[in-house]
């Protein structure tokens, strides 16, 4: 795997994601996101990881019920860096225990970034497009996922 | 509303149909000189942005030309992985899954790195331009 790098819009996204308000909840009501950690009380798991997602004591990935912002397509140039005339691309994984469940996940993240103004770091506000695909399960069956393709428009940043 | 007729006459149309048929030989030389091209480059753009372990996988994509030549794609083929030994490890490892597909569409663990997307869409303006210009009658 590539390393990959924390970078503006990363921030940008996730700072949306952690103070987004009225977060998703399941059929019955219940929230998808906000789950305890078992194994530290009183902590619960965040809402989105950054590339890799790992229970570090055990090395096992958290409970599905999470964001996994993903790699940044590079461009020749080197990457987006939110300057005028330049895309970029997020990918956000929308990972959780059904498809029901992942759809509901990107719903939110799609009423949260889709055409709404976003602050990268120095570069102003462009605005972003969300489409998808999936979901998908994972290998095992178990987590199903929404990949959500974060898109910066040129013209706009 | 009154009709309109319209009456066009030719005089030579083996001539204007020569100059037709001239012009699509043209054209379709174009385009499928225009599809390798732009076949290969997209090629080894993916190839440049795929992850790189063992770098097995970007080993193994593959440009496949279909309809004659005019049609593209770029990817992986199953039957390339599963069952296959990765002689890049070390040791040398028996492949057990199609692979790619969790680099692409990432796991729980590891967000997806699309690269064969990422190589379509940084090709993408260069790509209609040139199909664009092979098309432009000349």
């Amino acid at each position: 795997m590539s390393d990959t790098a924390t970078i503006p819009l990363w921030d940008a996204i996730g700072a949306l994601i952690d103070l987004g308000e009225s977060p998703p909840v399941n059929a019955n009501g219940d929230p998808i996101l906000e789950q305890a950690d078992p194994q530290i009380p009183g902590r619960r798991w965040p809402r989105f990881h950054r590339g890799v997602a790992r229970n570090n004591s055990k090395g096992s990935a958290p409970p599905p019920g999470y964001f996994l912002l993903g790699m940044v397509n590079l461009t020749p140039a080197g990457g987006y860096n939110g300057e005028t005339g330049e895309d970029g691309t997020v990918t956000v994984h929308c990972w959780a225990a059904t498809p029901d469940d992942a759809e509901r996940l990107y719903r939110w993240l799609h009423g949260l970034l889709h055409d709404q103004p976003i602050a990268v770091s120095g570069f102003g506000h462009p605005f972003g497009n969300l489409s998808k695909s999936g979901p998908t399960p994972d290998a095992s069956g178990t987590a199903w996922q929404v990949i959500a393709v974060y898109t910066v428009d040129p013209e706009d940043a | 509303m009154s009709g309109l007729r319209m009456t066009v006459q030719v005089r030579n149309t083996a001539g204007l149909k020569a100059k037709i048929r001239a012009r699509t030989v043209g054209q379709k030389r174009r385009i499928l000189e225009t599809s390798i091209r732009e076949g290969e480059a997209t090629f080894d753009l993916a190839q440049a942005l795929a992850n790189r372990d063992t770098s097995y996988m970007a080993d193994h994509m593959r440009l496949d030309f279909t309809r004659g030549g005019f049609n593209w794609t770029v990817g992986f083929r199953r039957e390339d992985f599963v069952g296959q030994t990765n002689s890049n490890a070390s040791p040398p490892r028996l492949i057990t899954e199609f692979y790619p597909l969790f680099v692409v569409e990432g796991t729980r663990f590891q967000a997806g790195n699309d690269f064969l997307r990422a190589a379509l869409e940084l090709r993408r303006a260069s790509i209609l331009g040139a199909y664009r210009q092979a098309l432009r009658v000349a």
